[in-house]
């Protein structure tokens, strides 16, 4: 017995034994009013779930929904103990009662699998059975049988009746399941909404009559209550036909199963051995309701599956896939929506059924994905042989042309009607043609291929070089063997070639030139090689390199392929249409094809004297300027150089400018350094103290052999604008240089003149009536920030002085200007000295004179008095005594004079008590007032202290003697290290510092001690003199 | 009693010179005070003596004596200075003066050990 039949045997027996008790006690039943519809609807229902619960198990035992099917009949033919007289099974009915609407809830939630799959779905099924149990608990709590039916035996339940906690529980209950089914319902509405259309197949029936059940068990708690009797058991009727068609719904799913595979079988009968491609596919969909099937078919080469039209194949993500095996591996993939799976009897069937078509479609995809590749294939060789740098041609065993491939139509222009022509003719020159014949005769006769090179003229005239390549075509389908032509065009490759090779040969001309470059060469080494190697390069007649100056061309570099003699030194004039003149017009590389190029009569005469076919020229340019032009040339007629050649020749060019312009570099360096020794050697005389005549002959010779001047000339300008005198000379003897101590005028524009004018260096080009045209450079001297005069050097104007040279000859102006001012501080310093000595002098010859005539002369008279007196004193005593009273004035007279001389050899005060009372003594002694404002609260050095007072006291003296000054101001004060002593008054001023030895006497006493003296007299303004002395120097206090 | 010209340019000497000299018992014919009256008037005066002061705002008394030399003057002449005969060197012996006394110390006996 299999354990399908087991179940049957099992279930069906307890389901009869239900089904018979309850159907007794029914029967038996003193409080059922209508045994009859109760047994009919009872058994019916019961029965009907636990046969279709079985059905389900036995069909689909993994599946769990056959079982709560059939729990859904055991639970209704429980609640029938409710039908029992005695009040224990009575009591059980009742609490069992409503146990199946709850298994009921179970199988909807659970269908179509069987399990609950969501923490929601178990919470809400679990709520269904807590509450179908505990409520009929709770109600049989406090209510009595008889408040169940009239005739209802006793609840042995029951604790304590109560109307209103009975009320109580059914409203909670009422609600509670009312909740519980509305929430199933929305949960089915919800499944249906999102289940795929083939889902919706499965699920119809069974939750269309579940979810009306459902509905009605909602609908039958509220009303139940509200209705008349007839009408409430027309409620429960409705409810119970409702829900007897879940268990059908259920068996009539079963039963489609069933058909579906019986019409795959039909189905694929119908479709013959070899159905239209496609048409399986729109059959299975239909057959299975899934209008998202689709059929994938596995062939060989292939990864994956293809469709039937041979292309990849993919599935959708909302589609799952069921491979489908065949004798001889996979066959098919069929992608379908999930739910499908949940069948999968059926789903095996329709594979079974389909198998053979599945062959054959896979076998008709294949087909169609190898015509595909085919078709790649044969479109990719199209392509490579038509867009492959490379000539095809086919051709019979004439030689005559068949086909030929896009490249070699482009190339030669050759169109249709080149078909059926010897290969020769049209893809050969006449030259090459009987080489090519034999070569297709020979591979015609199956010979192996041997490259031929050929020339061919391609569309736009020029001729190519191909190299030809010739093979019988194996398995040539008709009689006719045809051959393959393939050409490799190795024009390029050859023009290639030849260009490295004049570039290697290039390379190597410019690094021989560019060694000679870096090892410093001299100029004319160097352009003599690179004339020597442009014209071997240029495989020209002869080359030439020519120094260009502005006005003419001289030839400085020659060669000759023949040898002639040389060129070089030879000097052209410039003009025409030559290949220079043109190179010097345009600053860039010329050629000259023919002599027909040229345009002037010139230039022709001079190609034909020098029999020249063919020239080319680059210039060398230095600094941005032309410096000179290479040119090269042929004498063989119409052999021009090539193209582009004149380009190249300008690498040459470069390199000769770059050589010249190191080489100049290298000169500017040497003139630097010239420069800078000259410079040293007249800085060392100035820095000695020399003479400052040797300084500036010294200076005027250096500046005339440094910058290579004709002469050179130091002129002083005298505060006239024009006039200039000449301090020194210089001249290279070519003329003799202007006499020291001349007078002259500059001209206008000259540029003496203009650096008088601006105080810039400058230069000129200018004319002098004497000397003709000279170049001038001229920098200014400027001694002590004022401009003194001019340095100035002349050359012939041919011959300008270099660039710069007249800011270079500022400094050598600026030692000039440097010396002169040494030797001007020089001689102050000896007239400041000189000028102490004398006062020095004048001073005692002063007191000697003052002391002779004065005092001395008193004391001589007073001497000859006394002595008189003492003879005449024993006769006449009146006279003596006389004498002696004249003799006692003239002693008075005498001291006094000399009290005033010893004050004016140095004031006594100015030594005992410093400045400031030397100051008041002074004031006092002063015949107008003065007010001494001392700011000093210590002594000052004594030379200090003496300066400062000398320069109050002469001030004094000159206000007294000239100022008309009613009042003075003496101001005395330290600020720092330098004492400063101030005279103002407020006399008539008009001073003049220069004028009088006194104020000069001071100023060089100041000066002495490193300090300065200051006059301010405006007219009619006083008069303000001020000193101020540095007290630093230690020597003056120990001195 | 001889006669003499006083030339100095200093007043007051020539006073006390005059006083002393007179009290010695000289007769002071004239006084000057500068070197070109001093030749005047010993041309004029022809003083047997004339005491000739050597510093004179004009010509010094060198000069003077010179001159007057040259003038074959007859007078004799003194050169008197405030200074010490030693300042001038050889200068009075080549004046042509008789010889030098040094004013404080100017007296008769000083004079007449050196004139004729």
């Amino acid at each position: 017995m299999t354990r399908s039949q087991r179940l049957w045997v099992g279930y069906g027996l307890l389901a009869l034994i239900c089904a018979g008790t309850a159907l007794a006690l029914v029967l038996t039943s003193d409080h059922e009013n209508h045994p009859l519809a109760t047994i009919f609807l009872g058994e019916i229902l019961g029965l009907s779930f636990v046969i279709a619960g079985l059905l389900g198990t036995a069909r689909r035992p993994e599946n769990r929904t056959g079982r709560i099917l059939a729990g859904v009949g055991f639970a209704f033919f429980a609640g029938a103990l409710s039908e029992a007289n005695a009040s224990v099974p009575f009591t059980v009915g009742q609490l069992v009662g409503v146990l199946f609407i709850a298994t009921f809830v179970h199988l909807l939630v659970a269908y179509p699998t069987g399990t609950l799959t969501t923490r929601f779905e178990r919470r809400l099924v679990g709520s269904a059975y807590v509450l179908s149990i505990a409520f009929p608990i709770a109600f049989l709590l406090v209510a009595r049988g008889s408040d169940i039916c009239d005739d209802c035996p006793s609840n042995a339940l029951l604790v304590h009746r109560s109307e209103s906690a009975m009320l109580l529980v059914e409203v909670i209950a009422s609600v509670a399941a009312a909740a519980v089914l509305a929430t199933t319902i929305l949960l089915l509405v919800r499944r249906w909404r999102s289940a795929s259309a083939a889902y919706r197949r499965s699920l119809r029936l069974v939750l269309v009559t579940g979810g009306a059940a459902a509905a009605m068990f909602l609908l039958e708690l509220p009303l139940e209550p509200l209705l008349p009797h007839a009408a409430d058991l027309t409620l429960e009727a409705a409810t119970a036909v409702a829900f007897l068609g879940v268990p059908f719904a259920f068996a009539a799913g079963l039963l489609r199963g069933r058909r579906a595979s019986s019409a795959v079988g039909r189905l694929v009968r119908d479709l013959g051995p070899a159905p239209a491609p496609g048409r399986l596919r729109d059959e299975l969909r239909e057959v299975l309701g899934d209008p998202t099937l689709d059929l994938g078919y596995w062939v060989a080469g292939h990864e994956g599956p293809v469709d039937i039209d041979g292309n990849p194949f993919r599935m959708t993500d909302e589609s799952v896939g069921t491979m489908v095996e065949g004798d001889t591996g996979r066959v098919a993939v069929i992608a379908h929506d999930p739910a499908l799976a949940e069948d999968a009897d059926l789903l095996r069937g329709v594979i079974s059924a389909a198998s053979l078509a599945l062959e054959n479609e896979r076998l008709h995809a294949e087909l169609t994905a190898r015509v595909a590749e085919l078709e790649d294939e044969r479109d990719f060789t199209r392509l490579v042989v038509d867009t492959a740098p490379a000539y095809f041609c086919v051709v019979d065993a004439d030689g005559r042309i068949v086909r030929f491939n896009s490249t070699l139509e482009l190339m030669t222009g050759a169109v249709d009607d080149a078909r059926g022509r010897p290969f020769w003719e049209v893809f050969a020159v006449a030259a090459d043609a009987a080489a090519i014949e034999a070569a297709l005769d020979r591979a015609a006769q199956g010979a192996a291929p041997r490259p031929q090179e050929s020339c061919l003229e391609a569309a736009d005239g020029t001729q190519r070089v191909v190299s030809w390549s010739a093979v019988a075509i194996p398995g040539a389908r008709n009689s006719v063997p045809l051959v393959l032509v393939s050409g490799l065009d190795l024009t390029d490759q050859k023009r290639h070639e030849e260009e490295l090779r004049r570039l290697a040969d290039e390379q190597t001309a410019l690094r021989r030139i560019a060694t000679l470059v870096a090892a410093g060469a001299a100029e004319v080494d160097l352009v003599q090689a690179v004339t020597s190697e442009i014209g071997r390069l240029f495989d020209a007649d002869t080359a030439n390199t020519m120094r260009w100056d502005g006005t003419e061309i001289r030839v400085i570099g020659d060669w000759s392929a023949t040898g002639r003699p040389s060129q070089a030194g030879r000097v052209y004039s410039y003009g025409g249409d030559t290949i220079t003149a043109r190179v010097v017009n345009s600053g860039a590389p010329r050629r000259v094809d023919s002599v027909a190029d040229l345009e002037t009569e010139f230039a022709r005469d001079r190609w034909i004297e020098l029999n020249l076919h063919a020239s080319i020229g680059a210039p060398i340019v230095v600094d941005g300027r032309i410096w000179g032009v290479v040119t090269t040339s042929r004498y063989r007629p119409a052999d021009p150089f090539p193209p582009g050649a004149e380009q190249r020749l300008g690498d040459f060019a470069a390199l000769v400018a770059q050589a010249i312009a190191n080489s100049e570099a290298r000169r500017e360096v040497a003139t630097l350094a010239e420069e800078q020794a000259a410079l040293r050697r007249v800085a060392t005389l100035v820095a000695a103290g020399r003479k400052q005549s040797e300084v500036l002959e010294a200076v005027t010779k250096e500046v005339g052999q440094l910058f290579g001047a004709r002469s050179v000339n130091l002129v002083r300008w005298e505060g006239v604008l024009d006039e200039v005198v000449v301090v020194d000379g210089w001249s290279d003897g070519t003329e003799p240089p202007i006499p020291p101590r001349s007078l002259y005028h500059p001209e206008k524009g000259s540029a003496t003149l203009q650096v008088l004018e601006t105080g810039h260096s400058t230069r000129t080009d200018e004319a002098s009536p004497e000397l003709g045209r000279r170049s001038v450079i001229a920098a200014p001297v400027i001694v002590n920030a004022a401009l003194w005069g001019a340095l100035n050097a002349l050359r012939p104007s041919g011959d300008a002085f270099p660039p710069g040279a007249e800011v270079r000859l500022r400094s050598f102006g600026d030692l000039v200007a440097q010396s002169i001012a040494n030797a001007q501080a020089q001689e102050e310093l000896h007239a400041s000295r000189a000028r102490i000595v004398r006062a020095a002098d004048d001073a005692r010859q002063k007191l000697e004179r003052n002391l002779h005539d004065g005092a001395q002369q008193r004391l001589v008279a007073v001497s000859i008095s006394v002595r008189l007196a003492a003879a005449k004193l024993p006769g006449a005593p009146e006279e003596a005594r006389a004498l002696l009273v004249a003799a006692s004035e003239e002693l008075t007279h005498a001291l006094n004079e000399l009290r005033e001389l010893a004050r004016g050899i140095h004031p006594a005060i100015l030594t005992d008590r410093g400045l400031g009372p030397a100051l008041e003594a002074l004031a006092g002694r002063a015949p107008l007032p003065v007010e001494v404002s001392n700011e000093l609260d210590e002594r000052l050095p004594p030379p200090v202290e003496a300066a400062a007072y000398y320069v109050v006291a002469e001030s004094l003296t000159n206000i007294a003697k000239y100022a008309e000054a009613s009042a003075v101001e003496v101001r005395v004060r330290r600020r720092d290290t330098v004492a400063r002593v101030e005279v103002v008054d407020d006399g008539i001023g008009g001073a003049d510092a220069s004028r009088g030895s006194g104020l000069r006497g001071l100023a060089d006493r100041v000066e002495a001690l490193e300090g300065r003296l200051g006059v301010e007299s405006p007219p009619e303004a006083g008069t303000r003199v001020w000193a101020e002395i540095p007290l630093g120097r230690d020597e003056w206090f120990t001195g | 009693m001889r006669t003499i010209l006083v030339v100095d340019d200093h007043g007051p000497y020539r006073a006390t010179a005059r006083a002393l000299l007179e009290a010695e018992g000289y007769d002071v014919v004239g006084e000057a005070a500068d070197g070109a009256s001093a030749i005047a008037e010993t041309e004029r005066l022809r003083p047997e003596i004339v005491l000739l002061d050597i510093q004179l705002p004009d010509i010094d008394g060198f000069e003077v004596a010179a001159r007057l030399t040259e003038n074959k003057t007859r007078s004799q002449i003194v050169l008197i200075s405030s200074r010490a005969a030693d300042d001038f060197g050889s200068l009075v012996g080549e004046s042509g003066a008789r010889g030098f006394v040094s004013k404080d110390e100017l007296s008769g006996a000083a004079i007449e050990a050196l004139v004729e």
